[in-house]
């Protein structure tokens, strides 16, 4: 596959990442070749999703959900100044 | 010495040898041959000589665990909490983790002595431990080869016996590639059944800690005092209470050989000392048979498109705000994220960062991340159909003998077919032994894995162990090392 420079400008840009002048080319020519090594994967056609994917190789652990009681308004720090459905709070912006 | 941590517990338990006397004894070797090995990268031998004492007084009181008093080496990215924890990267200088991780914790609680954290490829990020700010560590059974990595450091500390065991991570090979460079035992256990929480992150689907040690034995006991359900790691599973080792009744094991495993980009004299081990378990009475896996040759680019992509995501992190280094910087708070990330990761870490983002960008995501993800269910599907007619696989733990380091590569594509044996277990999440099964003529070790299924950790440690006695093969420090010892 072809990277071009502006490619890899605007992928060091995603990334957070500055490049000078000189590095550029050797990225676009480094990418081409890990590219055509990634290429191999382009065969497959599995239709399977990243999520299906990682609870086939069961890592997720995930528990389910349980709602559990929460605390009263009147337990929350500043519940007793609760005006008209609001909450006074100190001065912010002076 | 093999069965180190036995051998020494049991001095420790009839007062042979105090934890003190122990740990003083570690400290003299690891400070008289670190200059050459470049194993540690930084030394806590203050705290050591403060756990020591406190080890004592747990034997004293009759409340010691077999790895009380014990001293060990923590690889780089694992945190430490009091000690520095910089992953080997400019980026992290300087930076002390507030608390430890799950494993260190657990590890701390059985009174182990910390003596250092040990060197690694930068972000865990390499097979050679080359990468790392500080300079690579050396194979110590041969100073100018390679100890392996990323847990180069953790490999030669074990090696050279300047840390009775330690702890390292195995993303997609890095306990068990310098386990076999450096002639150790290295163990990846099951995903999921070591806590991830305060490993640091590289690419957290496949990142596991496993311990390195002298013998298959000294694994097991660390594997089991460290195991266990950890609710601050969402990925963490159960495992069975029992200890991981136990007898096998060898007669009624089923080998199975990956042909794939044995491959044209793998060394001919790895290939004559994994055959050869097959050999012992067949004379042994295990039944041998031949399996396939087709998607062998995907799964080394399938697991860098997916490592990638989640590093790209996880050190995204590392910003000069939160963590470690900030670069001096004029411009406004983006430039300095971006001349902090350019000046704090070395080349490797830049590259595979740049990789992962552009194998997730707009119009790229499914052409490579998700293809990869679809070979990576498809070969735990496969393993998984093998493992239904076999007990335990047996293959190379990596394609070379240690390299020397410095070497050339023509590419960095060419540079990751050093993970081609150890990825596919990575893959899948399946339990990897590396062991060593024979040498080289030139005398320098030749590892093999023996991997189980899901949950059968105790059974390829058993079965690894089988090998490990009736083989017992073991290797000489280089004479360089021996002098400085």
């Amino acid at each position: 596959m072809k990277v071009s420079y502006e490619q890899i400008r605007d992928i060091a840009r995603l990334a957070r990442l500055e490049l000078s002048q000189k590095e550029v080319p050797l990225l676009a020519a480094e990418f081409e070749e890990l590219l055509g090594f990634f290429d191999c994967v382009s065969g497959i056609e599995c239709g399977i999703s990243a999520d299906e994917c990682r609870n086939s190789v069961q890592m997720s652990s995930l528990r389910e959900d349980e709602p559990l009681a929460s605390l009263k308004e009147e337990e929350l720090p500043g519940g007793d100044r609760r005006r008209g459905g609001m909450y006074r709070v100190g001065r912010v912006v002076k | 010495m093999k069965g180190r941590i036995a051998t020494l517990s049991r001095l420790l338990r009839e007062r042979k040898l105090s934890a003190v006397e122990l740990t003083e004894s570690y400290i003299s070797r690891a400070s008289r041959s670190n200059r050459l090995l470049n194993a540690y990268v930084h030394e806590c031998f203050a705290q050591a000589r403060l756990a020591a004492e406190r080890a004592q007084k747990l034997i004293d009181q009759g409340a010691a665990s077999p790895l009380t008093g014990i001293p060990v080496a923590v690889k780089d990215n694992i945190c430490t909490r009091g000690v520095p924890t910089t992953c080997c990267s400019r980026i992290l200088q300087g930076y002390v983790p507030p608390y430890s991780a799950e494993a260190w914790s657990k590890l701390e609680r059985c009174g182990a002595v910390l003596l250092g954290k040990t060197n690694m490829d930068e972000f865990a990020m390499g097979s050679s431990s080359e990468t790392s700010c500080f300079g690579a560590p050396i194979n110590p059974l041969n100073t100018s080869l390679s100890a392996g990595g990323s847990s180069g450091g953790s490999a030669a500390a074990v090696a050279a016996d300047i840390a009775a065991y330690s702890l390292g991570s195995d993303t997609g090979g890095s306990v068990r590639q310098p386990a076999a460079f450096c002639g150790i035992v290295g163990f990846r256990p099951t995903y999921g059944t070591i806590s991830r929480s305060g490993l640091v992150a590289y690419a957290s689907s496949f990142d596991q800690i496993g311990p390195l040690a002298s013998s298959v034995e000294d694994a097991a006991i660390v594997y089991d005092a460290i195991r266990g359900r950890d609710c601050a790691d969402m990925t963490s599973v159960s495992s069975a209470s029992a200890p991981s080792l136990f007898e096998p009744d060898i007669k009624s094991i089923t080998v199975g050989v990956p042909k794939e495993f044995f491959s044209d980009g793998v060394e001919e004299e790895v290939k004559v000392a994994v055959e050869a081990a097959i050999c012992l378990y067949e004379r042994a009475g295990a039944r041998i048979k031949q399996v396939s896996l087709p998607l062998f040759s995907k799964a080394l680019a399938a697991y860098y498109i997916i490592s990638c992509a989640e590093a790209s995501s996880n050190l995204g992190r590392y910003d000069g705000v939160r963590y470690g280094m900030r670069a001096d910087c004029d411009g406004g708070v983006a430039d300095m994220m971006a001349k902090t990330r350019t000046k704090g990761f070395g080349k490797e870490v830049r590259r595979r960062i740049m990789l992962g983002t552009f194998v997730l960008s707009g119009g790229y995501k499914g052409q490579y991340y998700k293809r990869a993800c679809g070979v990576r269910a498809m070969l735990s599907a496969a393993l998984e159909d093998i493992f239904n007619g076999c007990d335990v696989l047996v293959a190379p733990a990596a394609p070379t003998a240690p390299f020397a380091l410095g070497t050339e590569r023509r590419s960095a594509a060419e540079a990751y077919q050093a993970d081609i044996c150890t990825v596919p277990a990575s893959m899948a999440g399946i339990p990897a032994v590396s062991l060593p099964c024979g040498m080289t003529k030139s005398g320098m070790p030749v590892g093999m894995q023996v991997m189980a299924g899901r949950h059968n950790d105790g059974l390829a440690l058993s079965v690894a162990r089988y090998f490990e006695r009736e083989a017992d093969i073991s290797f000489r420090l280089s004479a360089e090392v021996s002098r400085e010892l």
